[in-house]
């Protein structure tokens, strides 16, 4: 399988069909043979390489393969299908979100909700007039934590307390137990809301345009491989004045296969199946890595690291129902992330986002890159970003 | 219900209870570690004579769970709490907590003190990284963070561990005056640990209902500097204020009607005493009954499955009664007050906030000391520029 280079745009979407020449591969046939053998260099392990449709589509050369308007639905549902197989495993087997809870991940999924949750509510105080009734999507809902962190931050300054009265969380997630959950967790707080027990990309397709104030999503968008068009999605459903505002984790991990093979080799794989790895991405492995930024890789070794913490607590909690965790998913960096924002439509330059809320004393953002709307939580890592966005005028 | 007072006593009514919750995955634990004024109630009066018996066997039963609860059992907790729907709560105090921290010492802030904040029981830092993330949220607040030292103290060398790695992620770290102070300890360490007004700011989250007695925010009162802050966050409940509001709780744990018959008549509870007693509580009291009754239910279940025990009996007294107590150590509690004489409460719309808008389960108070007026000399004992210029 070659992997020179062939330009895949951030959606996914390319310049046209696959003819025979010596590019990554874009028939199914190929992409599916890939897959499997992928699969197989795990198989019966607790924690698995899983399915290669899961990366980011910008990372797919680097694996070999690419999108073409040809495959690019049959990928699309095949990443899919993995997507709700893992949701599937994860909701049959309590064991798997409790192993994937390191101390790390627990720490920055805190600090992601807060910062969120502030953001939220100083948006909120800028638009308000006494009056005004706010529309938020949480995507996806989980148990409400996102969403109650917000109603809680409306709820501790009284010159916001009033607006919670106004405002309705719409619960988007496909676990009715969850959502009852997250109802739950919200009415404690006297916070009114609505269920939305579908697929995301269901309901987006049911909605008008510009049906939402705010979107704000954690720890959800490195699951799209072609994050672009979702974007574009989420685009669609806001008001023309509305906001996004992505919690994220951001890593490089499955962005190339010598990162993954690093991680193997730290979880100590055996030889036999590190070789059964080098031996299918043996071009790829011996192409250029792409350059990563010192926060990029240190936020590389910040994953590696949880995966070997979540190895740790594997062999701490022994299970008579052994839980499968998968490394592969559509991680990104932060950097990727605000070309992909921007290629949605959407504007995630400080000044826009302040020019929209010229009200709200918005939190201090410190990306990557200077004037960005972005909040980086771990010293020195890309790892955990908050990012804020407005459409593009 | 007569009282009783002798040591001899007191030592037979926590084996009554031993032997007749000893079956139950959650136990019903040592009357010691109720809060001290709900005693009578249990049929315990406290005298100078066995009060700091009480404080020590109270301390002693609450080492014991402590040191007996393991990682599954942590666990169960954990789950319960959210089965229970009360997770929100930790985080809501700590959040809560963290801000008022931020504004106080936004208020405080001179350019040049050193703040020095101490944690009491900091568990794997859930509340510094609270305190930290509030400061990390405007640039304003940013520029605190060189004149802050942390200093945590927590019995739990694990956790301790797990707190230091947590605190060097954080993007706030490397600001700091000096690199945070680590103590493995419990609260004994902290009475002889830091000199009288060593301490700037005071925080402590969900650690304070272990102690059946307020002395120790006399300690804290001393230990503060002149102008000292305290901000706490708790959990709160009546339930363990009578007897007979844990008739329901052993009900839901699992309590035969022989285990429940049997505490009934040990502590004189009738038909209807129950009641009775809800009446004079409060709606947001009663809702507490129901949250801690739904957890200890959930915990109870979890704990069967992986056959680990607990106790149920902590220290719980309601949000009114904690503010009290602080009170009669000293501090200073009134909001208005304080805004009007204390530098650090200057933004602080309310230093009493409960995270829960329907009960009192979760609350945080800022409270401090005053700070005497500045020394001024009278105008009339003021030396006269023109003399000042003759001498």
């Amino acid at each position: 399988m070659k992997a020179t280079a062939q330009t895949v745009r951030g959606d996914g979407s390319a310049s046209g069909t696959n003819g025979d020449h010596d590019g990554p591969a874009t028939s199914l046939a190929e992409i599916e043979k890939l897959n499997q053998a992928l699969i197989t260099v795990t198989q019966g392990l607790p924690v698995c390489i899983g399915s290669v449709y899961k990366v980011d589509s910008l990372s797919y050369p680097n694996w070999g393969f690419a999108v073409t308007e040809d495959n690019i639905d049959a990928i699309r549902r095949q990443a899919e299908f993995y997507y709700n197989k893992d949701y599937a495993e994860r909701r049959l087997n309590g064991n798997i979100e409790y192993l994937l809870k390191t101390d790390f991940t627990v720490t920055h999924e805190k600090r992601m909700t807060e910062f969120v949750a502030v953001t939220i509510r100083e948006m909120m105080r800028s638009r308000d007039n006494g009056k005004r009734e706010f529309h938020i999507c949480d995507v996806p809902a989980r148990d409400g934590h996102l969403s109650a962190a917000i109603a809680h931050a409306l709820r501790r300054d009284s010159d916001t307390e009033g607006m919670l009265s106004r405002t309705v969380f719409h619960l988007v997630d496909i676990s009715w137990q969850k959502l009852d959950k997250a109802q739950e967790t919200l009415r404690q707080f006297g916070a009114k809301s609505e269920k939305c027990p579908i697929s995301d990309e269901a309901l987006f397709r049911q909605l008008d345009a510009g049906n939402y104030d705010l979107i704000v999503t954690l720890g959800h968008l490195h699951h799209k491989p072609l994050l672009v068009e979702y974007l574009k999605e989420l685009n669609r459903i806001l008001t023309d004045d509305g906001a996004l505002v992505i919690a994220d984790w951001h890593s490089p991990l499955c962005s190339h296969p010598a990162n993954v093979l690093s991680l193997l080799q730290y979880l100590w794989l055996e030889p036999a199946r590190l070789d059964m790895f080098r031996g299918i991405m043996a071009e790829q492995l011996a192409a250029q890595k792409p350059y990563l930024e010192p926060d990029e890789m240190h936020s590389l070794m910040n994953h590696i690291l949880h995966w070997k913490s979540v190895m740790r607590r594997i062999s701490e909690n022994p299970s008579p129902k052994m839980a499968r965790l998968y490394i592969s998913a559509a991680y990104d960096t932060s950097r990727q992330r605000e070309r992909k924002l921007e290629d949605a439509g959407f504007s995630v330059d400080l000044a826009d986002v302040k020019r929209a809320f010229p009200k709200a004393r918005l939190p201090q953002f410190s990306g990557s890159t200077p004037n960005i709307a972005a909040k980086r939580l771990v010293a020195g890592s890309d790892s955990a970003t908050v990012m804020a966005a407005v459409k593009k005028r | 219900m007569k009282l009783i007072s002798e040591i001899n006593d007191l030592k037979r009514l926590d084996d009554f209870l031993t032997a007749l919750s000893g079956s139950l995955a959650i136990e019903i634990g040592s009357w010691s570690r109720i809060a001290h004024q709900y005693l009578a109630n249990w049929g315990v009066q406290v005298t100078e004579k066995n009060r700091d018996w009480i404080k020590k066997c109270a301390a002693r039963a609450f080492f014991k769970e402590w040191s007996a609860s393991s990682d599954k059992a942590n666990r169960a907790i954990e789950m319960a709490i959210g089965e229970a729907k009360l997770d929100i709560g930790n985080e809501g105090l700590n959040t809560q907590l963290g801000e008022m921290v931020a504004r106080i010492l936004k208020s405080m802030h001179d350019g040049k003190r050193i703040f020095t904040i101490y944690d009491l029981g900091s568990g794997d830092g859930d509340t510094i990284l609270a305190v930290l993330d509030a400061l990390d949220l405007y640039e304003d607040t940013q520029r605190i963070a060189p004149y802050c030292n942390l200093r945590l103290l927590e019995p739990g060398s694990q956790r301790l561990k797990v707190a230091e790695e947590r605190i060097s992620e954080h993007s706030l770290y490397h600001s700091l005056a000096d690199r945070p102070v680590y103590l493995c300890g419990s609260y004994d360490y902290f009475e002889s640990d830091v000199g009288k007004g060593a301490v700037d700011i005071f925080i402590s989250n969900a650690v304070l209902h272990h102690f059946p007695f307020p002395d120790h925010f006399h300690v804290i009162r001393e230990k503060l500097a002149e102008d000292g802050v305290m901000v706490t966050g708790d959990w709160h409940n009546t339930i363990f204020s009578h007897p007979a509001f844990v008739v329901p709780l052993l009900e839901a744990v699992g309590g035969s009607p022989e285990v429940i018959n049997e505490f009934r008549n040990r502590f004189g509870i009738k038909e209807g005493d129950r009641k009775q007693l809800e009446a004079r509580l409060t709606p947001r009291q009663k809702a507490c009954h129901v949250g801690f009754i739904d957890f200890q239910r959930a915990l109870s279940i979890r704990l069967r499955e992986i056959k680990e025990k607990l106790c149920m009996i902590e220290c719980l007294e309601t949000f009114e009664d904690r503010v009290n107590h602080i009170k009669d150590a000293g501090f200073e509690t009134r909001g208005d007050v304080l805004r009007k004489g204390h530098p650090g409460f200057r933004n602080v719309d309310d230093n009493k906030k409960l995270v829960f808008p329907d009960n009192d389960l979760a609350g945080v108070v800022a409270v401090g000391k005053i700070p005497p007026p500045k020394k001024t000399i009278p105008d009339a004992h003021k030396p006269k520029g023109r003399m000042l210029a003759r001498a």
